[in-house]
């Protein structure tokens, strides 16, 4: 039970680990690339990367939570 | 004194001093659906599993093949999660920038792929524009079809509304013949090159009638 908790703890270290080096890299190329977004160029009109950016860490956040919780509710079965 | 504007990387990495952008775009929203619409089904089937899950009787989490299992599950879960962000994001990096000198298209994902593609727009021997079919029509997605000097044709697929597309770099074109055209239309009228060397020695053989 215990090497399950660590392995899930590693996990969702590297994960979030990995969401950050991706939102650094990707402001790194939002700086660069300075384009004047219109309703032409979102994403269905309306969806910026810095939408995406957010529901990529809720999503991430809302994993690791689930997970967590999912995992305690399993073990006191 | 007119004071010259210096665009030098201003809006991308790799512009020029005198280089104005014009216009950009991404490839249309459809070209996204093919990752949307299986993440979509995968986060509606976790929801729904998560909902029911009191209704399951699952075995204890002591028992090794289904910590295995769990662990898979995870795992699995995790790394679409990342997958379909990455793609996404590979969506909104992949442009094309149409400035007043040339085509630049940019592919790049955030770790592996980085490459620029630039098209000289004097090179540019024609621009086709198709859009075939009805699901193309309804949405206005089609390709853009560039012909280069040396026969090489560069395709700009899934683009969107590439009537656009097609009316601007024609445009652009035909300034961009006009502007390399107008110091020999100042000099001597017949709108001819005429080699340098050659302007000194020969009379220029034109086919207007020169007043």
């Amino acid at each position: 039970m215990n090497i399950l908790w660590i392995i899930t703890a590693i996990y969702h270290l590297i994960s979030i680990l990995v969401m950050v080096l991706c939102i650094v890299r990707l402001f790194g190329y939002v700086r660069r690339y300075k384009l004047v977004e219109n309703r032409h160029t979102l994403l269905f009109g309306f969806i910026s990367v810095e939408h995406v950016v957010a529901m990529y860490v809720g999503m991430i956040l809302l994993f690791t939570a689930t997970s967590v919780i999912l995992l305690h509710y399993l073990s006191l079965q | 004194m007119t004071e010259t504007v210096d665009n030098t990387n201003k809006v991308f990495r790799g512009q020029m001093a005198d280089e104005e952008v014009v216009a950009f775009s991404r490839k249309h929203w459809i070209a996204i659906m093919p990752e949307v619409i299986p993440f979509f089904f995968f986060f509606s089937f976790v929801i729904l599993s998560l909902i029911l899950i009191k209704q399951f009787k699952l075995p204890s989490l002591g028992e090794p093949y289904f910590q295995l299992l769990v662990m898979i599950s995870m795992i699995g879960a995790g790394w679409l999660i990342h997958r379909f962000f990455l793609r996404v994001f590979k969506y909104f990096f992949n442009i094309v920038i149409i400035t007043n000198y040339r085509i630049v298209e940019i592919k790049k994902t955030l770790f592996i792929h980085d490459t620029k593609e630039s098209l000289d727009l004097r090179k540019v021997q024609g621009v086709d524009f198709r859009q075939v079919g009805l699901i193309k029509n309804l949405l206005k997605v089609g390709e853009l079809e560039i012909a280069m000097g040396n026969s090489e044709v560069k395709t700009l697929p899934q683009l969107p509304n590439p009537d656009f597309f097609f009316r601007l770099i024609n445009t652009l074109k035909n300034e961009t013949f006009n502007r390399q055209q107008r110091p020999l239309d100042a000099s001597d009228g017949s709108g001819i090159q005429i080699p340098f060397e050659r302007q000194f020695t020969e009379k220029p053989q034109s086919t207007r009638t020169m007043i």
